[in-house]
């Protein structure tokens, strides 16, 4: 099926080309979703919220990038007016959520952990955070996140490696202050 | 027993732990080298640290081979076709509708009103007949026989 078919299809909303779409590209955009809000059920809302905005606004789509890089862009959008709209209730709620063990020298329960990288990943700086979640979690191509970011492959490079220091600096730093 | 060239190996202080923490790959980190195992059975602060950083890394981990289940897929494919028929994508395809039942309406108003005027042409024009020829207006049953 040639690409603007399946684009006209799209635009038709036509069920089957709405299959392929999600199929194809669900696990790219969950992963982002997941990798920014740091929860399963904000990612979940914010998958469907995605493949709603870019369905409604394919007709915008110039088609040189391809689907997948796209929705990523669309993803990566979503999930920071997510983050910026609930940063402050999301802690105060999960924060008092969780019971925090007396002995931090006891393995660290999952939970906390969990906490502790969501605290992490938010508290990167957006550059750094960005080119960490294409590099890591999507296992992106430099020339791929080159792409999506409009950064040189250079930067990218420098983004990276000092998004790898601060997110270690950052986890031990809200570890201790546990 | 080790010889002298390994024990040095193995033995890691506490800054030199901390540089190889900032910059180890990932692998690194979860399959920590002798050196550093070496270093931590020793030092509980850069052991805590290390365990931290694997613990998180094990949660990063979980998420990059995450994906939806499959139910959780085949709601969104739902959700976008039901948006199929209030998104504002189809705002072309209500608007044909509209038209489409617009001119059935006036159709049917047509025929109507065209009923009504061929219905009062036609009633003057039997009331001209009556009048004119009063024969062919007749009505009266009438009955023909063979034998009369």
């Amino acid at each position: 099926m040639s690409k603007n078919l399946f684009i006209d299809q799209l635009i038709k909303k036509e069920r089957h080309a709405i299959e392929v779409f999600v199929k194809d590209n669900e696990k790219a955009v969950y992963r982002t979703c997941l990798a920014y809000t740091q929860n399963e059920n904000d990612a979940l809302d914010l998958v469907q919220d995605v493949f709603i905005k870019a369905l409604d606004k394919l007709h915008q789509y110039k088609g040189d990038s391809s689907l997948n890089t796209w929705l990523i862009k669309i993803a990566i959008n979503l999930s920071l007016n997510f983050i910026r709209d609930n940063k402050k209730r999301r802690f105060h709620l999960d924060i008092s959520d969780i019971q925090i063990t007396d002995n931090k020298h006891n393995h660290l329960k999952k939970e906390e952990t969990k906490l502790i990288v969501r605290k992490a990943i938010y508290k990167l700086p957006e550059k750094q955070r960005k080119v960490f979640i294409l590099n890591y979690h999507l296992n992106l191509s430099y020339k791929e996140i080159s792409e999506i970011t409009g950064y040189t492959i250079s930067s990218i490079e420098s983004l990276l490696f000092r998004a790898r220091k601060k997110l270690r600096e950052l986890l031990i730093d809200i570890y201790k202050d546990f | 027993m080790m010889c002298l060239t390994h024990e040095k190996q193995k033995k890691m202080n506490c800054t030199e732990f901390k540089i190889w923490l900032e910059s180890a790959p990932e692998e690194e980190l979860i399959n920590s080298p002798a050196s550093v195992i070496g270093h931590t059975s020793e030092c509980k602060a850069c052991s805590e640290e290390l365990k931290i950083i694997q613990s998180a890394l094990k949660v990063l981990e979980e998420q990059k081979h995450s994906s939806l289940e499959p139910s959780q897929s085949a709601n969104i494919i739902n959700e976008l076709c039901k948006k199929k028929e209030t998104g504002p994508q189809n705002n072309t395809f209500m608007i044909s509708r509209i038209a489409v039942a617009a001119i059935i309406i006036l159709g049917i108003l047509t025929g109507f009103l065209t009923g009504e005027l061929l219905k009062s042409d036609s009633s003057n024009e039997e009331n001209i007949w009556s009048s004119e020829f009063p024969v062919l207006s007749d009505n009266t049953d009438y009955k023909l026989s063979l034998f009369d």
